[in-house]
């Protein structure tokens, strides 16, 4: 039994951008943008040393050459302890990194038709997933959904990869007014999609899993959970699922995830 | 029977995952998570908060019970070449006994630790005391007993006293400090907030006990921590909550602080 240690880097921030209320971070990973797949994330460290828990983010687009060598992207709405920290990095500064982390999405063998579902920031790893299921022959029709226009993410990138893209806001700032729920069955019946591939919140995720099976599509779900160590070492991001012999058993979001099969999660205990 | 360490550096029980995520380069043994004899799920999220320099913590003993711990993780350690301290625990005697009996004889087991911990979380010395007395007479002659006897001042000296009375061949002096969520719910408190409680523990059961090995845990994050511990006179240290911020820890202290002592 071999162990799997991932790769410890000082990431230096190479550029820091808006996009509407949003920031895309780019940072040098050498070892780590060579490694990544969609579905993967990132295990971050805030500085001085009073929070010690480690912060966990989706893995956006990753640039394996460029002139500052293997680069990777994160989306980080500037909100709460760690957002905000990441949001004032400038060109330059160091974030201590821990990556690639986490189980990513499955692909399909076959060329399939799929929906990708993206909740709010969380859509990250979709646009690179768009990419990959592109070149496997898929068909990819993406729903992003955010409260307002300002914290969607990866609309315009997704667009290349897409044969479709629709948009639902809290607010209906863009596109029409609702979530996730309110349009998803129409555009698995429609597209006749096979897989549903999702990420972010749990509740956005429940639906998505539950609004798949009762469609008869299977479901990818990648949890946006809390990660205090990222590496597998605290069991602190349980989830409760059932096991390949239907037994119940409790796994940890960063070693055994954050991708799921949406309907293996036992929602109710979650 | 001596504990025989190769190297004064130690992971601690509960923060090295199942070991296979963890580098071990140089490190002087793996203290298991805790093993009971039945899987258990562990505690509902979050189980996990952050207290400033320190980590609150309220797992329930997650762990996938004896016989999967038999066959699915403890040959994977044991290949790592890394000695193998297998942590235990039950609420029955004949649990405790069962799971003493299997670890020791399972192959490449260097040592057992029990004691104080999420199913004993405050004991009597006299619990403790009848702990360590079920578990020695499982164990084969070459398998030693650590008990684990948490770093509460005051109180650490009366368990100390107790668990070598009955018989245990080291002590742990480590582990979180009682605390609480911030939904009141019972858990332990560790990383380098603790520290300065497990020196004063350590110090004390050292002074009490001049002869016993002691294994000293609780905040230790640095090698200069690891050195304090170590002149304070611990037998090794046991790194815990440094691992769940930085992986690394382990191998780096274990270069750092170099030959066993």
């Amino acid at each position: 039994m071999s162990a799997h240690v991932p790769i410890q880097i000082a990431a230096e921030v190479v550029a820091i951008k808006r996009v509407g209320a949003l920031r895309q971070l780019t940072l040098t990973a050498p070892g780590v943008a060579e490694l990544f797949r969609p579905g993967n994330v990132v295990s971050l460290v805030l500085p001085g040393g009073a929070r010690l828990a480690r912060r966990s983010y989706w893995v956006h687009r990753v640039s394996p050459v460029g002139p500052r060598g293997p680069s990777l992207e994160l989306i980080v709405e500037p909100r709460g302890v760690a957002g905000s920290w990441l949001a004032s990095r400038e060109p330059g500064h160091q974030v201590a990194m821990i990556g690639p982390l986490g189980r990513p999405f499955a692909q399909p063998r076959e060329p399939v038709t799929c929906v990708l579902v993206g909740d709010g920031v969380h859509a990250a790893p979709l646009v690179p997933l768009a990419e990959r299921l592109r070149e496997r022959g898929c068909v990819v029709h993406v729903l992003l959904a955010a409260p307002t226009e300002a914290q969607l993410a990866g609309v315009v990138d997704v667009r290349r990869f897409a044969r479709s893209v629709q948009v639902v806001t809290g607010d209906g700032s863009i596109g029409a007014r609702g979530g996730i729920a309110d349009v998803l069955p129409e555009l698995i019946a429609r597209t006749a999609a096979e897989v549903v591939y999702a990420a972010g919140e749990v509740p956005a995720m429940h639906d998505v899993a539950r609004i798949a099976e009762a469609s008869g599509a299977w479901s990818q779900v990648g949890l946006r959970l809390d990660q205090p160590c990222g590496t597998g070492l605290c069991h602190g991001c349980p989830v409760p699922v059932a096991g390949e012999d239907g037994a119940p058993r409790t796994v940890r979001a960063c070693v055994e995830g954050p991708v799921f099969r949406g309907d293996r999660v036992r929602w109710a205990d979650l | 029977m001596s504990l025989d360490l190769t190297h004064p550096v130690l992971v601690a029980a509960g923060c090295g995952g199942t070991g296979r995520e963890l580098a071990l380069e140089g490190v002087g043994g793996l203290v298991t998570r805790t093993i009971t004899l039945t899987a258990r799920a562990g505690a509902a999220a979050p189980r996990i908060e952050e207290s400033p320099a320190g980590w609150l913590r309220a797992l329930g003993v997650p762990n996938p019970g004896l016989d999967q711990f038999l066959a699915l993780e403890l040959p994977g350690l044991v290949q790592r070449n890394v000695p193998v301290i297998v942590s235990i625990a039950a609420e029955r005697p004949d649990e405790l006994a069962e799971l003493a009996r299997r670890i020791g004889q399972a192959p490449g087991v260097r040592a057992v630790e029990v004691g104080v911990g999420a199913v004993l979380p405050e004991p009597t010395p006299a619990q403790l005391a009848n702990v360590v007395e079920t578990v020695l007479p499982q164990l084969p002659a070459g398998v030693p007993l650590i008990a684990k006897v948490g770093l509460a001042v005051p109180g650490v000296v009366g368990l100390a006293r107790a668990a070598v009375a009955a018989g245990a061949g080291a002590l742990t002096i480590g582990g979180g400090l009682p605390a609480a969520m911030r939904d009141g719910r019972p858990a332990e408190l560790s990383g380098p907030a603790i520290a300065p409680v497990a020196m004063a523990a350590l110090l004390r059961v050292r002074q009490a006990l001049p002869e016993v090995p002691l294994l000293s845990g609780g905040g230790v994050t640095t090698a200069e921590d690891a050195r304090l511990r170590l002149a304070a006179g611990a037998t090794a240290v046991q790194l815990g909550a440094a691992l769940l911020h930085d992986p690394t820890t382990a191998a780096r202290l274990a270069a750092e602080i170099g030959e066993a002592r």
